[in-house]
């Protein structure tokens, strides 16, 4: 683990401890904390931030998707948003996730994740294993791609051409 | 049956017509109950159309139903995003009519600057329009404008167009 101001922070140190490699590096920017934690262990670790009695992260503020479009070998990334009531501290965690790849679900460490993760899949396409409902949000249920990455056309592919009792009628954009 | 008779009854028969046409028209067009549809900003102007300085009262169209039901204008103001556009063209379709729809603002008539695969480019891909009031928001006096040319509309149609 790369040694920066961030370790200084206590739930460097802990995770460090409990979970070894899986914390991959730990920075610093403008006083705030950032930890990269590797994929498959985020669910654990999110547990263990949660129920740590020092640290008792109980908040998750924001869960969102980046494109990194060119990045490899991971060209998504996950970013959790947590902040802790009893510390009142917060810290940013930053999951690299390779297309195609699957992210384990924290809906059971905090529910607050259940609409941000559908939103992370729908906009990026990241799966999140054993979210309990995978459906789209924010765009109708028939629609096809995932609108926030980076070679996603602005103004989309498909455009709606008539609405009527029994669905939406889509043509290719021109 | 004379020719006279024909004549008469033709013309009183297209009178009468004429007479109809002119008091329901007259009645349709100066009791409008719009149903606002708030989807962005313009709602605001919409809402200050009716308030003392505006006044849509003057023209008989101050009275926004909460049900689709009870209302015949339909003010589309902001921002029709896809997911909203079935539910614009189900409350469309509750309406009973006879019923108008006005396009309020560059949004609800274009997309205005939402060239994105999240908007509906124009209410009109699902629903008809009558009114279009530019502007981004129009201000109070567009949408009165606006309002007082539907009126011009609605007495120019023949009322069993609209039954």
């Amino acid at each position: 683990m790369p040694v920066s101001q961030g370790n200084n922070h206590p739930a460097v140190h802990k995770l460090a401890r409990t979970f070894g490699r899986s914390v991959i590096e730990a920075a610093c920017s403008s006083g705030q904390t950032i930890l990269t934690i590797g994929r498959n262990d985020i669910g654990l670790v999110c547990r263990f931030l949660r129920d740590d009695h020092d640290l008792r992260y109980d908040h998750l503020s924001d869960l969102c998707g980046v494109d990194y479009q060119d990045k490899k070998p991971t060209r998504f990334e996950v970013v959790y948003q947590l902040y802790s009531s009893m510390l009142g501290d917060r810290l940013c965690i930053r999951v690299g996730v390779a297309g195609g790849d699957r992210v384990p679900t924290v809906t059971d460490v905090w529910p607050a994740a259940d609409w941000l993760e559908r939103e992370c899949w729908e906009m990026f396409g990241i799966y999140f294993d054993r979210h309990p409902d995978v459906r789209r949000l924010l765009t109708l249920d028939e629609y096809g791609g995932f609108p926030l990455r980076k070679d996603f056309p602005l103004r989309g592919t498909v455009e709606i051409v008539e609405v009527a009792e029994g669905g939406v009628t889509w043509r290719p954009r021109s | 049956m004379g020719v006279e008779e024909y004549v008469a009854r033709t013309l009183i028969t297209v009178g009468l017509d004429r007479a109809v046409n002119w008091a329901i028209n007259k009645a349709r067009k100066n009791s409008l109950w719009p149903i606002g549809l708030e989807l962005a900003c313009c709602a605001l102007e919409m809402k200050a159309s009716c308030m003392p300085p505006y006044d849509l009262a003057r023209f008989g169209a101050e009275l926004f139903q909460p049900s689709p039901r009870q209302a015949d204008l339909m003010i589309v103001a902001g921002t029709v995003t896809n997911k909203m556009a079935p539910v614009v063209r189900r409350i469309y379709d509750h309406m009973a009519e006879p019923k108008w729809v006005i396009a309020m603002g560059a949004c609800a008539a274009s997309g205005g600057l939402f060239q994105s695969y999240a908007v509906l480019q124009g209410v009109d891909c699902v629903i008809p329009v009558d009114v279009y009031v530019p502007g981004c928001p129009p201000t109070p006096e567009a949408l009165i404008h606006g309002i007082l040319q539907l009126q011009k509309k609605i007495e120019e149609e023949h009322f069993s167009d609209r039954i």
